[in-house]
Formats: C-alpha cells, structure tokens, sequence
C-alpha cells in the first residue's frame, strides 16, 4: 500500500519544510536517555499541554547555549483536511514507516513525521493538533517520540526494548514482552516488594563503561511514575516473561531469548537498513548478561524466585 | 560439488546464536529460531553444499543411520521452504535435494 494512504487524503503530496509554517516560537525540551530532545516551532498552548503532560522536568524556551547539539523537532502546520478521518480505519492503529538510508519517515493519525539521522539529530513533525491533550500529547507527540526514542537510541550505540525493568538491589533486571504478557502486573507485584519500576513499556538500555544501562523513557505506561531523568541503573539479568500457575525461572535458550529482544525492539527490526546491526548489538548485550524465563502469577513472592534463580546461576 | 536445488529467499537475515540460528523473515516482520538441524540445512544451503553433503557430515558427526537422517533433512526443508526462509533455486535444473542423495 502507498505509503500514507490510510491516514491522508491526498499521500502523493507530503509538505516539505521550507514551504511550512510553524505553530509559533515557542521551545520545549523534554528530558530522554542519553540528554534531551527539543522541539521548536511550537505555539502556546503546545508547550502548556506539553509540560502538563510528560511533568516539570521538561524546560519551556531553554536558553539558546544549551539548545545546541540536542537532538532537535520542529513543529510545523498543516490543515485538519489534509488528513482523513481516524474513525475510518478498519485495523488497529499503526503508524506508516519508510526508511531510507539517512532518513525515517513517518506517517500516522494527525501527524507526518520525517527524522533525518544526522548527528545531531534534525527532525520535523507537522501535526494539525494544539489544542487537545489527546491528540497533541497522548496521539501526536507520544507516537513521534516513541520513534524518536527508538532511533536516537540506536544512534548513540544504545536499543529500545518493550519492557518492564525493576530495580533491585541498584541493579536492573529486565522483563521483555508484548502487550498482554504480563509486565505492568510483573511491576505491580515488584512495587509492593518494594521494588522500583523504571518503566512497565518502553526502556533505553545504553552503552556504559560497565557494559549497559537502561533508563526509562519519558512515555506513559501503567508504573513508573512520572519520567524522572536520569532514573536509570546497570544492566543484571534479561528475562522472557511467561504467565504460569507459581514463580520460578528456568534457563532459556541464547536464540529463544536473542528472538525475544529482537521481537521487542520496536522500529528498528523492521528497518532492513537498520537490522544487520540492530542484530550484531543484541548479540553484543546479551552475551554481556545472564538470561532466563520467568514464569510467574499474581501471587506474591516472584522476587523470592529471582533470588534463588541468581543464587544458582554462575 | 553439486548444484544445491535450494536458495535462502533474499529478504532472510539470520544469525547463529548458541547452536541455534535466529532467523529474520523481514517481508512478514516475522522471526523463527531453528534449532541445530535446521540450522545445518541452512548454512549448507547457503554455501552452496549439496544435501548429499549435509547428509554425509551428519551421519559421520552423529553416528546415525542415513535413511533417519535423509528423513529428517527432508522434514527441515519442507518446513523452512513452508515458512518462507527458502525456495527452489531455478540455477539448479531439475536437480532437487533427492537426487543428490
């Protein structure tokens, strides 16, 4: 299928910058892994749902010295007519993605985005939203950022895994699934252990002098709390998640995990340019550290599991 | 050496992992994990070795008996050929993997 043609009434014809107006002169910068993302072009009322949304360590119209080398969005106009109606799609929502060697596109409900992967970063998102949270923050914004994280993550040396990473001990262990596989009730048992959820969705797992750290990423998911930057901590142990009557965790296979994280690295392992190394670096952080398959259930006590788990592996 | 009847379909990427290889059907976003045979058949393919080949360092390598092993081979190309990993390679004729046996 034509690349947009469920999202706009006329895909043949996509804007360019240099004949696009921005919202306004706003700035905004939100705190992401490995520093912050600005966005520029934006108008009032963007910036104000924007800090209501992703929290106070976001920075509206920061000065001009510490804009330069931020990975960098600029906002820009387009009719509401330019796009058709959300209510017409027979599919679940999914955004149009078209890789080329040193640029994403992407093109989805009220929103076109196009990230050229420079260093530093340079994108630009034309969305016909300004005022309602939904669609500007939850809709608009969320679903360019969640790319953004994606790419700019890769680009530093780094992978985005849907995930849940708790805490323990100052170490991060790292729970990888799908919708429906049990990490937000994984996070929500941890918390009541009194561990601490980086994020139930989406986490940054960086290249560090220790080998990786993962950082939450500032998108909303069921725990974590509003995104705090810098809230990160070093890679221990990567896990499969399997729903089951009681806790334990088994070995699991290198390709059966290795499988698992390329499953869950969103974006990237859909991006033919982009596989062959999103493919070596897993190989990289995965012999880096222990793996195993969590089978666990509502009950209490999963932590006890994890525990004996590592107390028996090498 | 003879013509392998088989070739890896060009959108595969795949990538030994421990004894196993992950495979990489990118057209279908889809990603299947072979295990020691399957990931035999699918370097011998790849360096162009015949089956008749494959069948032979296996028998040797495992001491079994070839009619199991032809079996087997059989088996895992069926499958990867149903799953969309390879296909017939027309460079080779008519040749097929029973004839190199």
């Amino acid at each position: 299928m034509m690349f947009g043609k469920k999202f706009l009434t006329d895909p043949s014809h996509l804007p360019a910058p240099e004949s696009s107006e921005p919202w306004g002169d706003q700035s905004l910068s939100i705190p992401a892994p490995g520093g912050s993302y600005l966005f520029t072009g934006l108008d009032s009322a963007q910036v104000e749902l924007a800090l209501a949304h992703f929290g106070p360590n976001c920075e509206a119209n920061p000065p001009t010295d510490q804009r330069a080398r931020l990975p960098t969005t600029r906002l820009y106009r387009i009719s509401a007519d330019r796009f058709l109606s959300p209510y017409t799609l027979t599919e679940p929502y999914q955004a149009d993605i078209r890789h080329t060697p040193g640029l994403v596109e992407t093109l989805g409900l009220r929103m076109i985005g196009r990230m050229h992967l420079s260093t530093p970063f340079e994108g630009a998102l034309w969305t016909s939203e300004h005022r309602d949270p939904l669609w500007f923050c939850r809709v608009v914004l969320q679903n360019y950022l969640r790319l953004m994280v994606a790419y700019q993550t890769f680009l530093v040396g780094g992978v985005a895994l849907h995930s849940a990473a708790i805490v323990s001990e100052g170490r991060t262990h790292l729970f990888l699934g799908h919708s429906g596989d049990g990490k937000s009730t994984l996070s929500g048992l941890s918390l009541a252990e009194g561990k601490r959820v980086l994020s139930d969705d989406l986490n940054a797992l960086m290249p560090s002098p220790e080998g990786f750290t993962v950082e939450s990423v500032p998108l909303s998911g069921a725990y974590g709390g509003q995104y705090q930057p810098n809230n990160r901590a070093p890679l221990a142990q990567v896990y499969r998640l399997v729903k089951d009557r009681g806790h334990r965790v088994e070995p699991v296979s290198p390709a059966a995990i290795f499988a698992k994280c390329l499953a869950n690295a969103p974006y990237l392992n859909s991006d033919r340019l982009r596989l062959p190394e999103l493919i070596e670096r897993l190989h990289r952080l995965l012999s880096q550290v222990p793996s195993g398959s969590l089978h666990f259930s509502r009950d209490p006590g999963v932590w006890e599991a994890i525990r004996q788990y590592q107390g028996n592996t090498p | 050496m003879t013509q392998p009847a088989y070739r890896l379909r060009n959108e595969i990427r795949h990538r030994k992992v421990g004894n196993d290889r992950v495979v990489v059907r990118q057209e279908a976003n889809e990603i299947l994990v072979l295990n020691e045979l399957g990931a035999r058949v699918l370097e011998a393919i790849e360096a162009r070795s015949s089956m008749a080949e494959l069948t032979e360092s296996i028998v040797e390598e495992f001491e079994v008996e070839r009619p199991k092993v032809e079996a087997d081979l059989q088996r895992h190309l069926a499958e990867l050929v149903a799953s969309g990993v390879i296909e017939p390679d027309p460079a080779a004729g008519d040749a097929d993997v029973s004839a190199n046996h």
